[in-house]
């Protein structure tokens, strides 16, 4: 397999802390190399997509800003649309976060930034190499989309939508007298009279949602209508009906979108994405919206999005777990278990495991839970987690070592929203991203020990936060059991810590670990094996 | 034809291996049709001569275990642990838990910490390890045959593939797949645990047969443990206790058991009701990621 490493200097940022030219040297031996001062730029990223078609590469990892930056930014995002158009599967194409993660919390700049940064480096280049690449399975995407709140800006999203000849079903859980036109404000009625009027608009009142499931172009969605059941087939949701909190828990279990500190639906970003939601599929309008002039504009936005979504022939969705390895699966029924989104099930003629593509989020919870190891995530292989955790236990440091396994959720964000109000700490804390603190395997806790990790933190998601929804629960549950298999060896519970992690209050994540660190210094990292 | 030759010998074990070899008993002497067994403690020669294949029992416990097990590979061109003690430790590997000093301690009462070790050690008791470990830890291993002990059955066909120059194919998922009890709660996806709490199955007023022990209450090593038992111990409606050690597919037996379990059955009765170490290690502790107290507890002594 041929890796190439695109290192960013960010614009000398980085190179504040390790000579990146002399890094890269490093690896000229075994991979291709190229260091750029910053990727977005135009001439940079020509340069940067022409050298991977030109050299052939098979895997790309690129070396510099935090993989968030990619996703909080549509016109950074475009840049990994471009490398995967390129043939490299997405689940090859790697970061090294030396920015958030090295750079800005660890001021200075000493061999140990140097070994720090290589170690990283090693570790993701780890997982490029265990990950086999995902499926990708083609989407016709369905252009017909659900708007759950017969609202204002539901009925404008409605309308633009209805325009643009897609097919809108309105679901509204009250025995709305929104359908009745006269009832309406005057500004409203001939808004609601065309979208009535409209043969490709489906208005569902006195409705509740039992379930959707599926993926961003072709979801399903079953509704009970009046006692009735009805499953429709749609492409995307909008959720026009933010501001209504008993809606809102009430669609969170059934839409696993990330909801925030208020309980409210959480936009991917509040600057830059605000219409969007943690799930491809499912959009948002933002609940500030007052005026009617704003609500259209934040409507729009709404359908602009969608449309930007559905109006292709096809769509890729990539699906994140593995198959089950029936040498290995008893059908023990284990993972049905845990699955919450009853992605799950036993085939009671072969006793094994099938998995649902369709509802499967690929949490991980299933590959922790499974006793025979017959199930393994292919976006964070247990093979790669177990070496990353051999490479990174490499650090030469004279002080104490912690390893932070940081849940995409919420830890990891939390650690860069530190990072850049400036906070710092120890350059022998390493950070470890995985898919759902919730789903750590109490194997990986106990390599991480035994590779002479003197603590251990792990960053879980607040309750009722955790997008896999029992995540943060089971890994209390396993902690509780585990703290007695430490105990066993002699080691000292409290190495392990587990930190309710939000992706706005970052304070508490580094003020946990930064205990830890200091109790660690203070006995002499007795919890050492 | 020559015949294929074949020496066995146990380490720190209960024989039970043995006795599970010679349980095979007429199929016995249709296998010495085709292997010649030189040296064993059923046979006088004590001596290990050159052999093809070595069948080791038990766990190295001792430094005469060590120095018996390595003559035995230099020796053979197969090695094949025999039963759980060979492959995982076995149940002697729970004196990990302990140090060496607090082991002797506890066996001849009056042993006073700073006690010269050749006070109980001699030529003909020798010297304990500081840890039990499973041979394949010391010497490389060829083939496990897990089992506690192993089925008559089972090392009768590892021997004849053995024989034929194939490799073994044991089947090597958990112990669910052979039990066959109905399972209900557990194939539901809810957040609830599937028993309202842990009992101990004595304390069962009535054991169903029928049903997963872990839907009545009670802890099962089943899911966590290689099948190949033939789950008799289900079947006599008795609980799996892990003898024959994790699947190949999980790295240990105990923090699986507890990555299943904690959502399964109540963590916190576990905790109470059950000893989760002794449970979750009885078999395999010295295969465990982390074999035996930390070592800097051990140094701290010597």
């Amino acid at each position: 397999m041929k890796v190439g490493l695109l290192f960013s200097t960010m614009n000398g940022l980085i190179s504040r802390a390790i000579d990146v030219e002399q890094l890269a040297a490093n690896y000229s031996n075994n991979c291709f190399v190229s260091v750029y001062e910053n990727f977005f730029s135009i001439d940079e990223m020509q340069d940067l997509l022409k050298k991977i078609e030109d050299n052939s590469l098979d895997a790309v990892l690129l070396i510099g800003e935090s993989p968030l930056a990619y996703r909080n930014r549509r016109s950074a995002e475009h840049l990994l649309e471009r490398i995967e158009d390129l043939g490299i599967n997405p689940n090859k194409i790697g970061f090294v976060n030396l920015n958030e993660q090295l750079a800005l919390v660890h001021p200075g700049k000493t061999v140990y930034h140097f070994e720090k940064a290589k170690l990283m480096i090693d570790a993701e280049i780890m997982r490029l190499k265990e990950a086999e690449g995902l499926e990708v399975i083609p989407v016709a995407p369905r252009k017909t989309v659900a708007v759950i709140g017969a609202t204002t800006t539901g009925y404008m999203a409605a309308q633009q939508l209805l325009r643009k000849n897609y097919t809108v079903h309105m679901i509204e859980k009250n025995e709305a007298e929104a359908s009745d036109v006269t009832k309406s404000e005057d500004y409203l009625q001939p808004l609601k009279t065309f979208v009535f009027n409209h043969p490709n608009f489906n208005l569902h009142t006195d409705a509740s949602i039992n379930e959707l499931y599926g993926y961003a172009g072709d979801y399903s969605l079953a509704l009970s209508v009046d006692g009735s059941f009805r499953l429709l087939t749609i492409g995307a949701v909008i959720i026009a009906d933010v501001s209504n909190l008993v809606l809102t828990r009430e669609l969170q279990p059934l839409l696993h979108i990330d909801i925030d500190e208020q309980g409210y639906f959480r936009p991917k970003n509040l600057d830059t994405l605000s219409v969007y939601s943690s799930e491809p599929g499912i959009f948002l309008i933002p609940r500030e919206a007052v005026g009617t002039g704003y609500m259209s504009a934040v409507a729009d936005s709404a359908v602009l999005a969608v449309i930007e979504l559905l109006d292709c022939q096809e769509l890729r969705h990539k699906i994140a777990i593995s198959e089950t390895d029936t040498l290995l699966c008893s059908g023990c029924g284990t993972c049905v278990k845990t699955c919450l989104f009853h992605a799950c099930k036993i085939d009671p003629a072969e006793k094994v495991s099938i998995i649902d593509a369709k509802r499967c989020k690929g949490c991980g919870s299933c590959v922790t839970a499974c006793p025979a190891g017959a199930r393994d995530l292919l976006t964070y292989p247990k093979q790669y987690l177990f070496n990353a955790v051999d490479i990174l236990s490499q650090m030469q440091i004279q002080d104490s070592k912690i390893l932070v396994f940081l849940c995409e959720g919420c830890g990891y964000q939390a650690l860069d929203a530190a990072a850049l109000k400036g906070v710092q700490y120890p350059i022998g804390v390493l950070p470890l991203k995985v898919r759902c603190g919730g789903t750590i395997d109490t194997q990986l806790i106990l390599e991480a020990f035994h590779r002479g990790f003197d603590g251990v933190v792990i960053c879980k998601c607040q309750d009722g936060h955790c997008s896999n929804i029992t995540g943060n629960i089971d890994l209390d549950r396993r902690a509780n059991l585990f703290r007695e298999v430490l105990r066993s060896r002699r080691i000292d519970p409290d190495c392990m810590r587990i930190v309710d992690a939000s992706q706005t209050d970052s304070n508490k994540c580094i003020e946990e670990i930064l205990e830890l660190y200091q109790a660690l210094t203070t006995t002499g990292g007795g919890c050492n094996e | 034809m020559n015949k294929i030759t074949v020496a066995t010998d146990w380490l720190q074990g209960c024989s039970g291996c043995h006795i599970s070899l010679l349980d095979l008993h007429q199929d016995l002497v249709e296998l010495l049709g085709d292997i010649e067994i030189l040296s064993s403690p059923f046979v006088d020669t004590k001596d290990i001569p050159k052999v093809d294949i070595a069948l080791v029992e038990g766990a190295v416990g001792t430094k005469g275990d060590v120095k018996k097990l390595k003559k035995m590979r230099e020796q053979s061109k197969l090695l094949v642990a025999l039963g759980t003690c060979a492959c995982f430790g076995g149940i002697s590997g729970l004196r990990n838990l302990y140090q060496k000093q607090e082991v002797i301690k506890s066996c001849y009462g009056q042993a006073g910490d700073n006690d010269p070790e050749e006070i109980y050690f001699s030529e003909d008791v020798p010297a304990l390890l500081d840890n039990v470990q499973p041979v394949g830890k010391i010497v490389k291993v060829d083939f496990q045959i897990p089992g506690c002990p192993p089925l008559p059955g089972t090392i009768k066909t590892v021997l004849q593939a053995l024989i034929k120059g194939e490799v073994p194919v044991l089947p090597q998922r958990s112990l669910c797949v052979e039990c066959g009890r109905q399972q209900i709660e557990l194939l539901k996806p809810t957040r609830e645990f599937i028993s309202d709490s842990v009992i101990s199955f004595m304390e069962l007023e009535e054991i169903d047969s029928e049903k997963c022990f872990l839907e009545q209450g009670v802890l099962c090593m089943g899911l966590a443990t290689r099948e190949g038992c033939h789950a008799r111990c289900l079947k006599g409606n008795v609980p799996c206790r892990g003898c024959m050690g994790p699947p190949p597919g999980a790295m240990e037996q105990g923090a699986k058991l507890i990555n299943s379990l904690a959502s399964v059955l109540p963590a916190g009765g576990l905790m109470f009701m059950e000893d989760v170490v002794g449970t979750g290690y009885r078999y395999s502790m010295p295969s465990s990621i982390i074999p035996h107290i930390s070592s800097k507890e051990n140094e701290s002594d010597e």
